[in-house]
């Protein structure tokens, strides 16, 4: 008797524990850093595409005085279109970087069980196309030798950690994927924030040296309260550029999350004070270009 | 399709970009003032370096091709040329006449992109 009630014991404790793993691993957060990432990217995305577009445009008055002015400003609407065209590529292709982020927690938070996960093996395939097609020979010709060696070590990551059995399957077959994708994805967000951070320097350059420099040393000209404000305003902006540092190291930052994820760590949001850089950024920017709107 | 060579590509968008800034730093009034042969240059290479600058941050962003792949270090040269001449020269005329003659070779190559 006294035998049976401690193997009931036993099977209970070993019901309860069970269905605490199950319940651990169902809550897990594998998504958050991924997605409040890719939204403050969207926000970037915006904000580098009113740059280029308005910075464009104010370059067109000054180069009006050249030789062949229609040919100019048609060869430069193709020209920006043509960039603005590949920052709407990237758009799109953070956008999926989203949803498999969304459609991997909702695998790990799914009732169904032995659920296959297929929305996430769809967005898993489109993402190894892109690392093709952006990545060059292999996917990975564009990448450096470190994130070469990082990606390769992903893999060996997921075959030890606990992890429900049909997230354990798509995380196996995903973290190279995503890990060269993550680092590629790197890449084009130096690329992106060093246009926006050229458009920022030469426009505070101009600004500096029309609205500051040029009517200090013309004698003829009083300097009054706007002209204070001109300067006082080129001080205080000549440093907001700085912050585009935080959205590339945000980005590599986020390769350790998703190493941390195939690990079976949750995500606790590590990137929260980088986002939040970027973000604040973009506010700034916003407000700058609200400012000048109402000059 | 070939893809570009990044440090390349980024070297010579650096050296286009301070030229640009170079170009830039010309005050309005100076430019009003100079004769008309030089102010058209000077609209001419400004422009033709913002198309330049343009091109080829579309093509870091994206692969480009073959041709362009092949006188890539020519390009890179020549823009840090322009870059080191239009340094070295105080006179905002004669920067915008160095920047002028020195454009051509980068613009050529820049062409092959499309």
């Amino acid at each position: 008797m006294k035998k049976n009630m401690i193997i009931a014991f036993g099977l209970s404790v070993l019901l309860i524990s069970g269905c605490a793993t199950q319940s651990i691993q169902q809550g897990k957060d594998l998504s958050t850093s991924g997605i409040a990432y890719t939204e403050a990217v969207g926000k970037l995305l915006d904000v580098t595409t009113d740059r280029v577009i308005d910075f464009d445009t104010e370059e067109l008055k000054k180069t009006r005085r050249g030789s062949d002015l229609r040919g100019m400003i048609t060869n430069k609407n193709v020209a920006v279109a043509d960039v603005l065209t590949e920052i709407g590529k990237f758009r799109a292709q953070t956008k999926l970087l989203k949803s498999y982020f969304l459609n991997l927690q909702a695998l790990a938070d799914s009732q169904v069980k032995d659920d296959a996960g297929g929305a996430v093996k769809s967005l898993s395939d489109s993402i190894s196309k892109l690392n093709k097609a952006l990545g060059g020979k292999d996917g990975k010709e564009n990448l450096t030798e470190d994130q070469k060696a990082q990606i390769g070590a992903l893999g060996g990551l997921v075959a030890n950690t606990i992890h429900a059995a049909k997230i354990k399957r798509a995380l196996t077959r995903d973290a190279e994927i995503i890990g060269a994708y993550l680092a590629l994805q790197e890449n084009q967000l130096g690329n992106i924030t060093g246009i926006l951070r050229d458009r920022f320097l030469a426009e505070n350059d101009l600004f500096l040296n029309e609205k500051v420099i040029a009517p200090y040393v013309d004698k003829n000209q009083t300097l009054g309260t706007e002209w204070a404000n001109n300067r006082k305003q080129w001080f205080k902006t000549q440093f907001v550029s700085q912050q585009l540092d935080t959205a590339k190291e945000a980005a590599k930052q986020l390769r350790g999350v998703w190493a941390d994820i195939l690990q079976g760590k949750t995500d606790i949001n590590s990137l929260s004070v980088l986002i939040s850089d970027v973000n604040e950024f973009v506010t700034t920017v916003q407000a700058l270009e609200a400012a000048g709107e109402t000059k | 399709m070939e893809t570009i060579d990044a440090n390349s590509n980024q070297a010579t968008l650096d050296s286009l970009r301070i030229v640009r800034r170079r170009l830039y730093s010309i005050p309005e009034s100076e430019l009003s003032s100079m004769d008309l042969e030089d102010q058209v240059k000077y609209g001419d290479s400004l422009h033709q370096n913002a198309l330049a600058i343009l091109k080829l941050e579309a093509a870091k962003l994206k692969g480009v091709n073959d041709a362009f792949k092949e006188k890539e270090q020519e390009l890179k040269t020549a823009a840090a040329g322009l870059e080191e001449d239009a340094a070295a020269l105080i006179d905002a005329v004669k920067v915008i006449r160095v920047v002028s003659d020195g454009l051509n070779l980068v613009t050529n190559i820049v062409k092959l992109l499309g």
